[in-house]
């Protein structure tokens, strides 16, 4: 008994049987603002080049291949994406997403005052989508 | 593993993601119907309609409009329109006028709204649409998002996120009487 009773807490808390239950028990039912749900910031990485870090809120998630990256005069960068995992909407079929804390890597080495643009797009599973979100990031001068 | 207990870790599995899926129900209810008691009349405002001609929201003076900012991108965009196309058939001869307003391009707009069998007109912009939709109190930007007009213009309620059928229907049911018992 003290068993099934352990193993149905572990299978509660468990992504493996239900997906994104985990992220759920540190989820919140508020809408969140876009800043809060995805808080992308431009920082260093460890090998000196500029990076974006997302910290994706739990039950959020990021189109990957909708994000783009440009220079700050406008001109597109080819970030290293991480492969993310595939999302089966049920409209849209099979899409790439973003979900937790990920990084984006940029070839361009790091200066303060580094800026960049970004525009991302991305939702809340099942329940609403943000509209395209334009900004410009910028390391400290 | 015996017979015995391999049924009873299948049964601790299934009780285990049922128990998952209601918790997840309780944790992430749909989004609510917010009631607006002191909206303002809606500023008019023009946007081209998926065939490109220009239209206004004051051409629905005098319907309950059920203003819906959606896209083609957005999945619980799509999942709330049958139930809109629904309400849309049982309600129109009761004054109730469903409006969409894309926030997309023309194209995917248009291919979505035939292939979805939209019966009510949609409008479609991009930033302009988004901007209208933040003046209508969508400061998260989020989609979809849909506001409730009264019959004198006024801002009534709003759903940020996908609708609850039920909650709207509830609304437009006491929006239509109320329209009858002034007529």
């Amino acid at each position: 008994m003290r068993r099934s009773l352990i193993l149905l807490i572990a299978c509660l808390l468990s992504p493996g049987v239900n997906a994104d239950l985990a992220d759920l028990l540190g989820g919140t039912s508020a809408v969140l603002r876009p800043e809060q749900a995805f808080a992308p910031q431009l920082v260093t990485g460890a090998d000196g080049r500029l990076a974006v870090q997302f910290r994706i809120a739990p039950g959020h998630y990021l189109y990957r291949d909708r994000l783009q990256v440009t220079d700050a005069r406008g001109a597109p960068l080819r970030p290293q994406l991480p492969p993310g995992d595939v999302y089966d909407d049920p409209e849209s079929g099979p899409v790439a997403v973003l979900r937790g804390d990920q990084t984006l890597h940029l070839d361009i080495p790091a200066h303060a005052g580094a800026t960049i643009g970004l525009r991302y797009q991305g939702c809340a599973q099942g329940r609403l989508c943000y509209a395209p979100i334009s900004l410009r990031l910028s390391l400290p001068e | 593993m015996t017979l015995r207990r391999r049924l009873g870790v299948a049964a601790v599995l299934l009780l285990a993601a049922a128990a998952g899926m209601a918790l997840r129900a309780w944790l992430l209810p749909g989004p609510v119907l917010e009631a607006v008691t002191d909206g303002a009349v809606i500023g008019d405002f023009s946007l081209p309609d998926l065939d490109g001609q220009p239209r206004k929201l004051s051409e629905f003076a005098g319907k309950t409009v059920v203003l819906n900012f959606w896209a083609s991108w957005c999945g619980p965009c799509l999942e709330e329109m049958p139930a809109f196309i629904d309400l849309q058939n049982r309600y129109h001869d009761r004054g109730v006028q469903f409006l969409g307003v894309a926030v997309d391009e023309a194209a995917a707009a248009r291919e979505l709204a035939t292939r979805l069998k939209l019966n009510y007109p949609s409008l479609v912009g991009d930033l302009d649409a988004m901007d209208i939709a933040r003046r209508l109190g969508n400061t998260a930007g989020v989609l979809p998002y849909t506001v409730l007009v009264g019959t004198d213009g006024t801002l009534r309620a709003r759903i940020e996120g996908k609708a609850d059928a039920a909650d709207l229907e509830r609304w437009l049911k006491a929006a239509v009487s109320s329209r009858q018992v002034r007529d």
